[in-house]
């Protein structure tokens, strides 16, 4: 792959990436810097794109463990494993704007609202941008979901 | 709260992308488009003779024209030290930095530190760094660590200690240009930033070489005192050897970093003017000496000479110097207590006495003979250049300078 096409494909996905590294990081500089971090890194390793049609999830790949080494070494969270509960969330007084609720959520699950409710992504296409099983992305959408009730003060009623 | 219902909301609160992501991808990416341009046709200028069968002259204009197009690719890249540095940058990157910038022009490891000149450039008249320290057993962000006292900028006082126990880092005031010394420059400046990489800060230099006559042209072998530090900084007393028949120290075996740069033709793209057309004022008599205009910064410097009537009423209403408690001289005054207002009130305007850049304050430093005024890179330069003086936005023409 040259690095035109490289750049072209990149900035298809500028807001896709904008909204993994936000949901990660919840900072913009730090964002920013991800998102340069991530690039780089992907320029370097281009031979280890095997096929240009999996270039999203490549790249998207890159990204989400540029943003944990980000997280890692600015010691902001502590890193929890994947399949971690999440911690019960205490009752609010009122409910809380959209994107501060969001941002109340751990990171993982922040990732998923923010790519279907945002991005449009099915299950099966967050599990392969994600690189998650598709039962770990419906359990991690189910869960978020009533976290996100909770939040907003409504009791979750939709199917899941 | 359902699917439908939650859909609408996050319809309704759309997250757009930020300026400063934007930029920061198309400027990373625009950057590794234009450095596969320029290994490309460095690898076409080193292919050898015999693959090809090509005249001397397509050669030629071959490589000029994989060069303007590298050049032009390279211009819309993101350069960091421009991020850090004076007010005149304002804007980051100037839009002709690609014509004098290079990058990644050295990498060495002393006492466990590694030190990389990342970025360097020539405008004609100021050189400019960046360049970093990057200490290998550190492995935390130096953002972690204790700020304490001593720190400069972001940078904690504690990473500079650390700098210090590895025994590296700038130990004297000087700079060498192919093995010969010069005297910190006025005018010049540095900032420090940590980085998100473990152990690493960066540091950002302008050095004005105009300032000692020093303009540089073709490669040129540029040394900083930036390596491992000796026990005991030499003296001109204890270690005679190491100096010059000037007094300026010789280029050290040990102690510095040394690197080459081709400055070829920037010099020629610098036009200076000298036009030296004497205003009068009530109060100074001044003219332009120089004005330099380079491809990232117009540089204009005054000769200044006070009304002697106007010093002498001066004196004779606030007295002869500034005294202390104890009742000593501390400093006479001088023509810039006269007329420093009128320097500060001197804006950059076209004939008309329209300001060419009407948020950015020129000045640059003043003193009782002299002051200088540095503005961005003019794309189209007026007919008229003056500098003027300009309150709410209105020129007074009557005591303006002719710069052109």
């Amino acid at each position: 792959m040259d690095a035109v096409t490289f750049q072209r494909e990149a900035m298809r996905h500028e807001r896709l990436m904008y909204h993994i590294s936000y949901s990660m990081l919840q900072n913009n500089e730090d964002c920013a810097d991800a998102v340069q971090e991530a690039l780089t890194r992907a320029w370097q390793k281009r031979e280890s794109l095997r096929r240009e049609d999996r270039f999203r999830q490549w790249l998207m790949k890159i990204l989400v463990n540029t943003c944990k080494d980000l997280l890692r070494r600015r010691q902001k969270v502590r890193f929890v494993p994947l399949e971690d509960e999440t911690v019960a969330l205490e009752p609010l007084s009122s409910p809380l704007p959209l994107q501060e609720a969001i941002d109340m959520l751990k990171p993982e699950l922040r990732v998923v609202l923010v790519l279907h409710y945002m991005e449009g992504y099915s299950v099966a296409d967050m599990a392969d941008v994600l690189s998650l099983p598709t039962g770990t992305v419906k359990s991690r959408m189910k869960t978020a979901r009533e976290k996100l009730s909770t939040l907003l003060h409504e009791e979750w009623e939709g199917q899941q | 709260m359902n699917e439908q219902k939650l859909q609408a909301l996050f319809a309704a609160n759309p997250q757009e992308t930020p300026e400063a992501f934007h930029r920061a991808m198309t400027q990373t990416l625009d950057g590794i488009v234009a450095q596969e341009r320029i290994e490309q046709a460095r690898a076409r200028s080193e292919r050898p003779a015999h693959a090809l069968r090509l005249t001397r002259r397509t050669l030629v204009l071959a490589a000029l024209i994989a060069l303007l197009v590298a050049t032009a690719a390279v211009a819309a890249y993101r350069w960091q030290v421009f991020d850090q540095l004076w007010p005149f940058f304002d804007s980051g990157t100037p839009k002709n930095a690609g014509q004098v910038m290079q990058s990644n022009l050295h990498q060495e490891t002393v006492n466990n530190v590694e030190i990389t000149v990342k970025e360097g450039g020539y405008d004609g008249r100021t050189l400019y760094l960046l360049y970093s320290y990057r200490m290998l057993d550190v492995d935390v962000p130096l953002s972690t660590l204790d700020s304490g006292n001593g720190g400069i900028d972001n940078v904690p006082a504690e990473a500079f200690e650390k700098l210090e126990e590895h025994g590296v880092g700038w130990w004297t005031d000087h700079l060498w240009f192919d093995g010969k010394a010069i005297d910190m420059p006025g005018n010049s400046s540095a900032a420090y930033s940590v980085t998100s990489a473990p152990g690493e800060f960066e540091v950002y230099e302008s050095w004005r070489l105009d300032n000692v006559d020093l303009f540089l042209e073709g490669e040129v072998e540029i040394s900083l005192p930036i390596g491992r530090k000796p026990q005991q900084r030499p003296n001109m007393r204890d270690n005679p050897e190491q100096f010059d028949e000037n007094g300026n120290m010789k280029l050290p075996e040990d102690g510095v970093v040394t690197f080459k740069m081709n400055v070829d033709a920037i010099r020629e793209q610098v036009v200076t003017a000298h036009p030296n057309a004497e205003t009068v004022t009530p109060e100074v008599t001044a003219k332009v000496t120089e004005a330099a205009f380079s491809p990232l910064l117009t540089y204009i410097t005054l000769g200044l000479e006070v009304n002697p009537d106007a010093m002498a009423a001066y004196i004779a209403e606030n007295g002869d110097g500034y005294y202390n408690d104890e009742g000593q001289l501390l400093f006479p005054y001088d023509g810039l207590d006269v007329f420093s207002d009128y320097l500060f009130s001197l804006s950059l305007v076209d004939g008309e006495g329209k300001e060419l850049f009407p948020d950015h304050y020129g000045n640059n430093g003043m003193g009782s003979r002299w002051a200088e005024y540095i503005y961005p890179y003019i794309e189209n330069v007026p007919d008229e250049l003056w500098l003027a003086p300009v309150e709410g936005g209105q020129a007074d023409m009557t005591y303006a300078i002719r710069v052109k």
